[in-house]
């Protein structure tokens, strides 16, 4: 593989793909960046480029695009525009590059790391197992369901990966728990990525470079959590030109620019999204209120900001400043303003808050000492906290009938809640050298110091005709700290022109109230490329998490907090062991089956008595120990060509949990989901109009019912109930369609405009949100006919039509 | 006004309420064990048939063809059964020791063959006790025992009492009973009971309808622990007259699926989440493999009973 910036053009006989590519590196200021084996050398006879050039007033990437289509129309090459880059790639993958590495470093080239990693993003040339990356192009393109695209949303549909159901979703990646997810937003850690309990999640898709998401083969720079790790990088802004989008949609807004601040030198990029659910439930609101003579409010509102600020020294020497805070808000007011009557005087006011954000900012400087050997330092700072209260308040005054003389004036007010403040402060520094041009090897160190402060409160106080009857305040708080720090290497290798490996080591070690925990975790992953076509892959990796979501329920509610590991509590470990095939198939089809098998161990299930409200002093109390185990294969068939890309992602799975406090054998966990199934389809027509369509399924989940019984035959008579085991009843089946269609125009201006139109949950499956066992006896006047019981299921999201209205600058 | 709203938020969920059936993955009938086997008590097991719920109605909950095999450290145990019905069993047999593992397999022709066990626990380790006052002028009883560090060790303790109580039998006319026996009601709750040094969170569920507290020592090298009860009788404010009132301590060591067992009882009886399946199964526990239930081994010692004359002026 080679890769050329374009340079001067050279005189040349007849047009070739070359000359014409000549021509547009010179009029657009794009370089092409492509493989030796590419031949670009031949003859070219359809439009010259610099007619469609010439006097053309589009916008510069529409214009580009038209360019590269009609250049590479029917030549059997794929491009991708990254930034000021065309990457030029074989339609047909098994002419597939295998020296890219040699030439970039003999060559001393500066381009991107991004681009070279798109390069040899593909699948198939990747060491590890699980992998997945996702360019940020990707989401610009992909679907706006429920107004805008979503990270998280794309990566549930990926095969491995359970979503659980509407608010209870999350991800479930290969039988972890959902609070075992590394999710990384520009190397820094965050404790919590959704908003509207799930909906949505935090990840801005306009301002995304790209995502990489591994479920096995772990490298040994990630770590910290059990099952996971999504890591979100953020893209700089354009150093020459301005660009940016405004996004108008039934559920939110979005805003993004992106420039030059001082041209070639620093550059900005700015993301904003806003929901406006509060703004339309506003007149429903009034109108209650109006009628009911009350007051009566709902409010929800989300926001979230990314912002970066660059500054490029040199090529080789780079700070960067980026800031992402979000914050989601929930109020509930109810009460009522009737006039007093008469004698009687008596008011009222709930109000029920939600509130929880996440505020993560990084300073990295990125410095590259020599050819071969690159630093990156960064000091972070990320916090996560939550609010959940209860206000109650009220004034009941009463008179003689006679005199109106007061009788009694009896106020109360009741205050409860709890909230949580999680928070690392942490200095990272990662090294990369490449010793020869078959090793690439990272190291690296990171130090973090963890706050935890939960806090509950329970506040009353009354009084009856002035004076205080009770006034009593349970307040308490426990906060706790932790230190944490690890060591890290890994050899990215070549060790012949058929195996690659990814060989690493982590050491972690927390110190948590006077006691050290250690962490040793190995890290291998191996590729055998069988031929052209085909690669087998192997990896085993070892994961520590020292961060425990203590939740008191499934249901993903700021009323949870995270705890270190304590003398009590050890940190959760997994081990998992994968291996898959992964083949690309001529017309580019590709294929691939991957299997895995993991273990688990000190889990943590929370015991539920406790209502809303985790305790916040002896949460320790609250929570069993045990194990996990999960297996499955996973497969993947995709197709594409210019105008159509179809996927279909299945995956037969099992995960089991062994809690000896509830139960001596393995039982199913709560997202076996054996079977899942994610079909999605983009189909192009023309150029201006676009359809997507989605369906997913996944075999119900499971929960606990009382499941056997002895029934004494009376009406109303006693039935004893008895649980089989733990997860002992499946719940109806996930099953979820989502339709979008998307319209593009060129506005007079030369900016793209989209119009976007979505279904989602298109036929109105209400997919439960919970179930129980309900019964009812079956009698005729005489006698009792029988007792049934039978499953009833509470779904809440019904079908939701969206639309957005997207204007590219 | 308040309800309304709630009606229209229960409305709005319930609005997509819909039936389904029950889906126990083939779930057949099966055999449920229930025993708390006491050191040096007579011993008595429930055995029950026990069918899925959907099929209630017509599944015949007939033990058929019942076979059971009862072990003590290995060696088969004589059994006398009594069957007072058709879909149960009870076999009673003479007291175990401390220390014994006892072992029940059961069969049947449509069940699947249940197996359990347990061991029997050794005693409560030496303790003291003494009563005194506490500082809001309750009554304080303190528990003072040595746990071997070594072990995993489960507790448990009931507070009773006796006396002369005399009742209202007419007009300023009382009549005094002797009573023996009976518990004393925790004023609030498992926070009456603390424990020195903080072990885990103790429990207090009800046991064969008294009240009982249960503990876990903890998993670190203290051995001397302290458990302090502030209690107020139920003679104390003239709701009953007691005279000559004394009390007496039963301390309880538990196997651990007796702990587990009851602790899942406590859990049940106050996790608001079990039934719409948003919570752990902590509210379930059975050691009972191929069936359900529960077979669980217990030891007590009990106090010397001591008098209360505390607030006697």
């Amino acid at each position: 593989m080679a890769i050329f910036a374009i340079a001067p053009a050279y005189a040349q006989q007849g047009r070739t793909l070359k000359s014409e590519m000549e021509v547009i590196h010179e009029s657009l200021g794009v370089n092409f960046v492509y493989d030796s084996a590419i031949e670009i050398n031949v003859p070219y006879s359809g439009k010259p480029m610099k007619d469609i050039i010439k006097g053309n007033k589009k916008e510069h990437s529409v214009l580009l695009e038209e360019c590269l289509q009609t250049l590479f129309a029917g030549t059997g090459i794929e491009y991708e525009v990254m930034k000021k880059y065309i990457v030029l790639t074989q339609a047909d993958k098994r002419k597939k590059p295998k020296d890219y590495t040699i030439f970039i470093e003999e060559q001393n080239d500066s381009i991107p790391e991004a681009i070279i990693t798109a390069l040899t993003s593909k699948d198939i040339n990747r060491t590890q197992t699980g992998m997945q990356k996702i360019d940020g192009s990707v989401f610009k393109r992909s679907f706006a369901i429920l107004s805008s695209p979503d990270v998280l949303k794309t990566l549930q549909q990926l095969p491995g990966v359970a979503s659980g159901t509407e608010l209870l979703s999350g991800m479930y990646v290969r039988g972890g728990d959902g609070a075992d997810n590394l999710y990384l937003m520009d190397g820094v850690p965050m404790y919590q990525v959704s908003h509207l309990l799930g909906l949505f999640s935090s990840f801005n898709s306009d301002v995304v470079e790209s995502v990489d998401f591994y479920k096995s083969g772990f490298p040994a720079r990630y770590g910290g959590r059990m099952s996971s790790v999504v890591d979100v990088k953020t893209r700089e802004g354009d150093y020459n030109d301005y660009h940016g989008l405004f996004s108008i949609g039934l559920l939110d807004g979005r805003f993004q620019l992106e420039g030059p601040i001082w041209k070639d030198k620093t550059s900005f990029n700015i993301g904003l999204r806003r929901s406006w659910i509060d703004v339309l439930a506003e007149p429903v609101c009034l109108l209650i209120s109006s009628l009911e003579e009350s007051k009566f409010r709902v409010k929800y509102a989300f926001w979230d900001l990314n912002a970066n600020v660059t500054h490029k020294f040199s090529d080789d020497n780079k700070l960067s400043l980026n800031i992402y805070g979000g914050r989601d808000a929930a109020k509930l007011i109810a009460g009522n303003d009737r006039e007093p009557v008469d004698t009687y005087h008596s008011t009222y006011m709930t109000q029920w808050g939600l509130e929880w954000g996440n505020l993560v900012t990084s300073l990295d400087w990125d410095y590259k000492f020599a050819p071969n050997h690159e630093t990156s330092l960064k000091a972070y700072y990320t916090m996560y906290d939550s609010m959940f209260g209860l206000n109650d308040e009220g004034r009941t005054i009463i008179k003689d009938h006679n005199d109106y003389t007061l009788i009694s004036d009896e106020e109360y007010f009741t205050s409860t809640g709890n909230s949580s403040r999680t928070s690392d402060l942490g200095l990272k520094a990662d090294f990369g050298y490449r010793p020869t041009e078959n090793h690439h090897i990272r190291y690296g160190t990171n130090l973090k110091y963890h706050f935890y402060n939960p806090v509950s409160y329970s506040v009353k106080n009354g009084k009856m005709n002035g004076e205080v009857t009770y006034d009593e305040d349970k307040s308490q708080s426990a906060p706790r700290q932790s230190f944490e720090s690890d060591l890290y290497i890994e050899d990215e290798m070549s060790l012949t022109d058929w195996l690659t490996a990814n060989v690493g080591l982590r050491y972690a070690a927390i110190a948590t109230e006077g006691k050290w925990y250690h962490s040793i975790e190995p890290r291998a992953a191996l590729r055998f490329q069988c031929g052209d076509y085909t690669d087998l892959k192997l990896s085993y990796s070892e994961m520590s998490q020292n961060s425990h979501l203590i939740s008191s329920t499934y249901i993903q509610l700021p009323t949870s907090f995270w705890m270190p590991s304590t003398p009590k509590i050890a940190p959760s470990r997994s081990r998992q062991v994968a291996g898959g095939v992964y083949v690309n198939f001529p017309h580019n089809i590709k294929f691939s089956v991957e299997g895995y098998y993991k273990t688990m161990s000190n889990l943590l299930e929370f015991r539920g008595r406790w209502g809303l409200y985790p305790p916040i002093t002896r949460w320790e109390d609250a929570v069993v120990v045990g194990k996990g185990r999960s297996w499955g294969a996973e497969t993947s068939l995709t197709w594409s060509d210019e105008k159509t890309s179809v996927e279909a992602y299945y995956t037969l799975s099992w995960s089991q949990r062994l809690f000896p406090d509830f139960y001596p054998e393995w039982y199913k966990d709560r997202n076996d989901n054996r079977h899942k199934l994610t079909l999605t389809a983009t189909r192009r027509f023309g150029k201006r109009f676009e359809m997507y369509a989605s369906w997913n399924y996944h075999s119900g989940g499971w929960m606990t019912c009382e499941s056997h019984g002895i029934w004494d035959g009376e009406l109303g008579g006693n039935v004893e109930t008895f649980y089989s085991y733990p997860n002992n009843m499946k719940v109806p089946d996930y099953h979820r369609l989502d339709i979008g269609f998307n319209f593009h125009k060129t506005t007079k201006r030369g900016n793209e405009s989209i119009w976007n139109l979505s279904l989602y949950n298109a036929y109105c499956r209400m997919n439960p949100l919970a179930s129980q066992v309900e019964k009812f006896y079956e009698f005729t006047e005489e006698n009792i006919i029988g007792l049934t019981y039978y499953g009833a299921g509470y779904g809440i999201i019904p079908i939701l039509p969206s639309f957005s209205y997207t204007l590219k600058f | 006004m308040k309800n309304k709203y709630i009606l229209i938020l229960l409305l709005a969920l319930t609005g997509c309420k819909y039936s389904f059936d029950l889906d126990y993955q083939n779930a057949q009938p099966m055999v449920a064990i229930k025993s708390y086997i006491c050191a040096d008590s007579l011993v008595t097991i429930d055995i029950n048939k026990v069918v899925p719920l959907a099929e209630l109605k017509t599944t015949d909950s007939t033990l058929i063809n019942p076979h059971y095999s009862l072990k003590c450290n290995g060696v088969e145990v004589d059994c006398n059964e009594l069957q007072p019905g058709i879909s149960k069993l009870s076999l009673r047999t003479d007291a175990f020791k401390s220390g014994d593992k006892i072992e029940i397999v059961f069969e049947s022709d449509d069940t699947e063959t249940a197996v359990a066990s347990t061991i029997i626990p050794d005693s409560f380790p030496e303790y003291e006790l003494k009563l005194g006052k506490s500082n809001n002028a309750e009554r304080n009883l303190k528990i003072s025992y040595k746990d071997d560090p070594s072990t995993d060790d489960w507790y448990g303790a009931m507070v009773k009492w006796k006396g002369i109580q005399g009742q209202n039998v007419g007009l300023d006319e009382m009549q005094y009973v002797e009573v023996t026996d009976q518990n004393i009601i925790p004023p609030s709750g498992y926070n009456d009971l603390q424990i020195e040094p903080e072990a885990y969170t103790p429990i207090l569920i009800s046991f064969k309808g008294e009240y009982l507290y249960v503990w876990r020592d903890l998993d670190e090298d203290d051995d001397e622990y302290d458990l302090s009860f502030n209690y107020r009788p139920q003679w104390d404010g003239g709701a009953v007259e007691v005279k000559e009132p004394e009390i007496q301590c039963t301390l309880f060591k538990l196997s651990e699926e007796m702990y587990r067992y009851l602790f899942a009882q406590f859990d049940s009886y106050s996790n608001p989440f079990q039934e719409a399946g948003m919570s752990s199964p902590a509210f379930t526990y059975s050691n009972v493999r191929n069936g359900t239930g529960y077979l669980c081994g217990y030891s007590v010692v009990h106090s010397e009973w001591i008098k209360d004359n505390l607030f006697e002026e």
